[in-house]
């Protein structure tokens, strides 16, 4: 009648259960380790194999550098930026993930480099003062649609100019010629594009760099991410076998980490221009006039010297062509 | 001399089948002897089912109710914490990037909420027995160890000056966000509902002790009109007793039960309801906290980021107003002023967000982590203290609820089974003289 006794006997009933029981599951497997995909870059992913595009043929069907010829006067000048004028600041499109254009300085938390202070001499000479900027931060891929929706007046972002994108946006002059080259690991066997085939290439999206990449045959896997500086964690992370754009950016990847070497030939010419609103011919204008200022006094050599003396000796900036 | 041998023809065969008896066997049940021995057998089997159906079902209620407030309810409760302890890991980290030079303070605190994570691993861990779950929360654990390792490379990165740190960051937040939290909030969720049903079982109506019980009592109360009818003496001692003691047994056991049923609803219907919906605006708070905190990292991000900051801010506002106007909210004096609290973080956020729009940073993660009475971290940290306190209180409830269903079914096990075998011995010792008369 004693509940305790009841309850002890069930619980030996119990337990002799229990070791019946335990002495058949010795032999179960221990359970499974799980494995976890290892963490990667926040966006990155693998982009499907496509057809290698032929060399766009749109690259000879345009005057791919030619862009409208700066105000002759002030006053002209002044009538096309009054309306950022009155609105009191500049709305530049960049990203802070490509070192030595354009980034986030870790020590300062500002935006620093190259593209950022050509666009900070587009804001002085309309506000007479480098700082009134507003900086959007865009994806590469977000850089047109930006423009289209006026979200910025300028994209400043180590932009290429394009056959294609000229069809969507407008650009300025040329203000910086970049190289693709392919930046890899020193322990690593590949030294050319032809040694990507097969290899992981890191790409970011929306770049003219991805294009070029697809053309080596045969493919390599092209795993595409936001930023370049996400290429970066993706090489260190061994997710990618190598990185290819243009030498300035990939002397900005470099420079934070000396285990990568930039290796091959020259795969394409990036002309960099300033990307601009289709429909806003004036401040294309506007903004040839200050390249054009900065070409002659200097300010470009300086801005060179001050970011890009990795690449080697400041060469003669771009020269100016135009259209009309 | 002859020997005269009876001839084997004319010797009369032995009788070799015995004389039917008068009546089969069974017959002696239909007589009145054999009706009150077999209603006597009856009745004490009745009783001994009874004692079964009572000792198992407050058995196994106290077991349910032992397991709510010893493994189920801890194990949602560290579930909910691992949740929120995470989120303030990963908040502390953003901040700690933005903030520049990582003051002693802002470090201090990511430092403490990895190590509150860590602890409410452990806690979550203790006691999870289900494969899917521990699977869950193994997850957890692995990515917890390699999301600190990406903080440590981004700070690293962030040291040397090299501008990746903001990458890795994002990447370990990235981690963080879209892996991390989600398995805490399905381990929170999943150990939330079993929580529920356990609480919801051990307030279910006991039907079969009913039926037992009520079957017992009417077979006994004919038993004894039938006796009283039969011998002429109008009360049968040992039936009255036995029927003295069940009754004793039906309003103790039936008395305990019931308050036992209803301290378990009101756990369920109160105290878990209001820990789950006031642990739910504690979730979403850190989500919102992470959304104002991450969009200063600066990825591009920073609009479906402010429209994602201000939908969990109005869902939590409805909960809230929700929550105050329902009787059962138990931290209802913690949260009054919780809306003003939320209004004022909205208010911050809308100068961040003003500031951002104008590009001026500086001043938004001024906002954003300053403690000037204007800011949005005290406004956060009041509302976040408060809704800790909300939980807290809740959580006192619903154990205290548990507890006390608990309490009183102690001693109903053995009592219920002593009063139910009593009652079949006095009904067995007041059928015995009446059986005898028949002999």
């Amino acid at each position: 009648m004693d509940g305790r006794l009841l309850r002890s006997g069930f619980t030996a009933l119990a337990a002799a259960v229990l070791l019946a029981g335990c002495t058949e599951a010795i032999d179960t497997p221990s359970p499974p380790v799980p494995s976890l995909p290892p963490p990667t870059p926040a966006g990155m992913e693998e982009l499907e194999p496509q057809r290698a595009r032929p060399a766009p043929p749109a690259e000879t069907g345009c005057d791919l550098t030619a862009s409208l010829r700066p105000f002759p006067t002030r006053a002209q000048a002044d009538e096309a930026v009054a309306a950022i004028r009155k609105r009191g600041r500049l709305l530049v499109g960049l990203d802070i993930g490509s070192n030595l254009f354009s980034f986030r300085d870790p020590i300062t938390g500002e935006v620093a480099g190259f593209d950022v202070d050509i666009a900070g001499e587009v804001a002085r000479d309309i506000f007479g003062n480098p700082r009134a900027v507003e900086y959007r931060i865009l994806s590469s891929a977000d850089r047109i649609t930006a423009l289209q929706n006026n979200t910025v007046d300028i994209v400043v972002k180590t932009m290429t100019i394009t056959c294609e994108r000229r069809q969507q946006v407008s650009f300025s002059t040329v203000y910086f010629t970049g190289y693709q080259r392919i930046l890899a690991p020193r322990d690593s066997a590949i030294t050319q594009p032809g040694d990507l085939s097969g290899k992981r290439v890191c790409v970011a999206r929306g770049t003219t760099s991805l294009d070029r990449v697809r053309q080596i045959e045969p493919q390599p896997v092209i795993i595409s991410v936001v930023t370049w500086a996400d290429c970066l964690v993706a090489l260190q992370q061994r997710e990618v076998d190598a990185v290819s754009t243009d030498d300035a950016i990939l002397a900005g990847l470099v420079a934070q980490d000396p285990y990568l070497h930039i290796v091959g030939p020259n795969m394409a010419e990036q002309p960099y221009g300033i990307g601009l609103n289709p429909n806003n011919a004036p401040l294309v204008r506007f903004v040839n006039g200050t390249l054009e200022r900065i070409r002659a006094d200097g300010t470009w050599d300086t801005l060179y010297r001050k970011w890009l003396t990795v690449l080697g000796p400041a060469p003669a900036p771009p020269a100016p062509r135009y259209s009309d | 001399m002859t020997v005269e041998l009876a001839h084997p023809s004319t010797e009369p065969q032995a009788q070799r089948s015995p004389v039917e008896p008068a009546h089969p066997r069974w017959w002696f049940l239909t007589t009145t002897p054999g009706r009150i021995l077999s209603f006597g057998v009856l009745l004490a089997a009745l009783g001994i089912l009874s004692a079964f159906a009572i000792s198992t079902t407050v058995t196994d209620r106290q077991q349910r109710l032992t397991e709510v407030l010893e493994h189920t309810e801890p194990l949602a409760f560290a579930a909910g914490q691992l949740y929120t302890t995470l989120s303030v890991a990963d908040a502390a980290a953003a901040t700690a990037f933005i903030a520049g030079a990582e003051p002693r303070p802002v470090r201090q605190r990511y430092e403490q909420a990895i190590t509150d994570a860590a602890v409410a691993v452990t806690r979550a861990s203790s006691g999870l027995t289900d494969p899917p779950l521990v699977e869950l929360l193994g997850r957890i654990n692995a990515r917890l160890a390699a999301y600190t390792g990406l903080i440590e490379i981004a700070r690293t990165n962030n040291r040397m000056g090299n501008p990746v740190g903001s990458s890795y960051l994002s990447e370990a937040s990235a981690l963080m966000q879209q892996q991390i939290l989600p398995d805490a909030q399905q381990l929170y969720e999943r150990t939330s509902a079993q929580l529920d049903a356990e609480t919801t079982a051990s307030a279910a109506i006991p039907a079969p002790v009913i039926i037992v019980v009520a079957t017992t009592m009417g077979f006994g109360i004919f038993a004894h009109r039938w006796l009283a009818e039969r011998t002429r003496r109008r009360v049968n001692l040992g039936l009255f007793a036995g029927g003295a003691a069940f009754l004793v047994l039906i309003i103790w056991v039936g008395s305990a039960l019931t308050l036992s049923t209803v301290g378990s609803r009101s756990a369920k219907n109160t105290a878990a309801d209001s820990l789950k919906i006031v642990t739910g605006l504690a979730i979403t708070a850190q989500q919102a906290r992470a959304d104002e905190t991450l969009s200063l990292i600066r990825r591009g991000d920073e609009d479906v980021r402010k429209q994602s900051f201000y939908q969990r801010v109005d869902s939590m506002n409805a909960t809230l107003t929700q929550y105050l106007e329902s009787d059962d909210a138990i931290a209802r004096d913690r949260l009054t002023g919780a809306a003003g609290l939320l209004a004022r973080w909205r208010q911050a956020d809308e100068r961040i967000n003003n500031y951002i729009t104008v590009g001026n940073y500086r001043a938004a993660t001024q906002v954003a982590l300053g403690t000037g009475a204007d800011d949005s971290t005290p406004a956060f940290d009041r509302l976040n203290d408060a809704l800790s306190g909300a939980i807290e209180e809740s959580r006192r409830q619903l154990r205290g609820d548990i507890l006390s269903a608990l309490r009183v079914l102690s001693g109903t096990t053995v009592g219920g089974a002593l009063l139910a075998v009593g009652a079949a011995l006095a009904v067995a010792l007041g059928l015995a003289p009446r059986m005898n008369e028949y002999r």
